[in-house]
């Protein structure tokens, strides 16, 4: 009967050729359709590891083996993960809540109005302002942004270099439209969106239907 | 035990991956794997050391070790593949890959030298 390290070893070489072959299938072969037949593959080995893990566990306890010191958990054990469990728990709900963006109002595509009601103009960035966030797309939407041309805007230089008043508006599908602001005398109102300020002047706005998730 | 419970959250992730075809899920299933692979190695060091014979527990020592390195071999393998990868496309994705698949190689050749030692 294999042992239970041996065992996770060789299920850990699995995972890997998993990894593997679904990187090759992608990339060489631009099979994605093959790619998904690898659930079963997965699946397979899966319940096979856990039926294997389950049975070499059982005969690990059925077995004597030598005395083993019987551990104690002490105040300090408790304080220690009590302290790690509440550090995850604080920093999800700091940024949960203390990030709350605040609100502002886009009409039109036209005007961005900040809370305080000072009324700026959006105007597309020439010669282009479009980009897409190529890493959190899907592999098949990744292509379709390829074929377009569209930059990856990770290493798009107006993203850098925001020095001027700028809003980007991210779009569900991860594209992103970069526009300038400028100062307006015009008073209006519209639906509010959901908007981060990213320097002093700019700001970063999802479109419905998109949602903050998305934020990269 | 414990070890196994990461690999199944390994296994989520990746079939999560053959879903939505995202390649985050790589990350977070290599994130998994490394902490199941820290486990299985560490535990497997101290199961070691309370081998009371000591020709017994320098043929285990072997075998652990020959084992570690066919898993540190993949790993590095791996690593210099999604490497390219990243190097290639600047995608940053597969950065963090490699450096999780290195980490893991790394960590079977740091605990294999210690088996080595404590066997001698």
């Amino acid at each position: 009967m294999v042992e239970l390290w041996k065992l996770n070893n060789l299920f850990k070489l699995f995972l890997l050729s998993f990894i593997a072959v679904f990187l090759f299938l992608i990339f060489v072969l631009d099979n994605i359709i093959a790619s998904r037949y690898l659930l079963l593959v997965l699946a397979v080995g899966t319940v096979a590891y856990l039926v294997v893990s389950f049975r070499a566990n059982r005969l690990d306890s059925g077995r004597p083996i030598i005395p083993q010191v019987r551990t104690h958990i002490t105040r300090v054990h408790l304080l220690g993960i009590v302290l790690i469990l509440s550090l995850f728990v604080s920093s999800y709900i700091i940024v949960r809540t203390l990030t709350a963006p605040s609100s502002f109002q886009l009409v039109k595509f036209q005007y961005l109005i900040l809370p305080n009601g000072t009324a700026l103009s959006i105007s597309p960035l020439q010669p282009n302002n479009e980009c897409a966030w190529l890493e959190s797309m899907s592999i098949t939407m990744q292509q379709i942004a390829q074929r377009q041309g569209l930059p990856d805007c990770d290493f798009v230089s107006w993203y850098h270099r925001a020095s001027p008043p700028t809003l980007f508006l991210e779009f569900q599908n991860f594209t992103e439209f970069t526009y300038n602001l400028n100062s307006t005398a015009v008073r209006t109102t519209g639906s509010e969106l959901l908007c981060f300020s990213l320097s002093s002047q700019s700001f970063q706005c999802w479109v419905p239907p998109a949602t903050v998730s998305h934020l990269k | 035990m414990l070890s196994t419970v990461f690999f199944v959250l390994a296994v989520i992730s990746l079939s999560m991956l053959t879903f939505y075809l995202i390649t985050d899920f790589i990350v977070i299933a290599l994130g998994a794997m490394d902490i199941g692979t820290i486990l299985n190695a560490v535990s497997r060091m101290i199961s070691l050391r309370r081998v009371s014979d000591v020709n017994e527990r320098q043929r285990k020592a072997a075998t652990t070790v020959k084992f570690f390195h066919i898993v540190s071999y993949a790993c590095f393998g791996i690593a210099a593949i999604v490497f390219g990868i990243a190097l290639n496309g600047l995608a940053t994705d597969f950065a963090v890959m490699g450096l999780e698949l290195t980490g893991c190689g790394t960590i079977l050749r740091a605990v294999s030298r210690d088996i080595q030692l404590e066997g001698v």
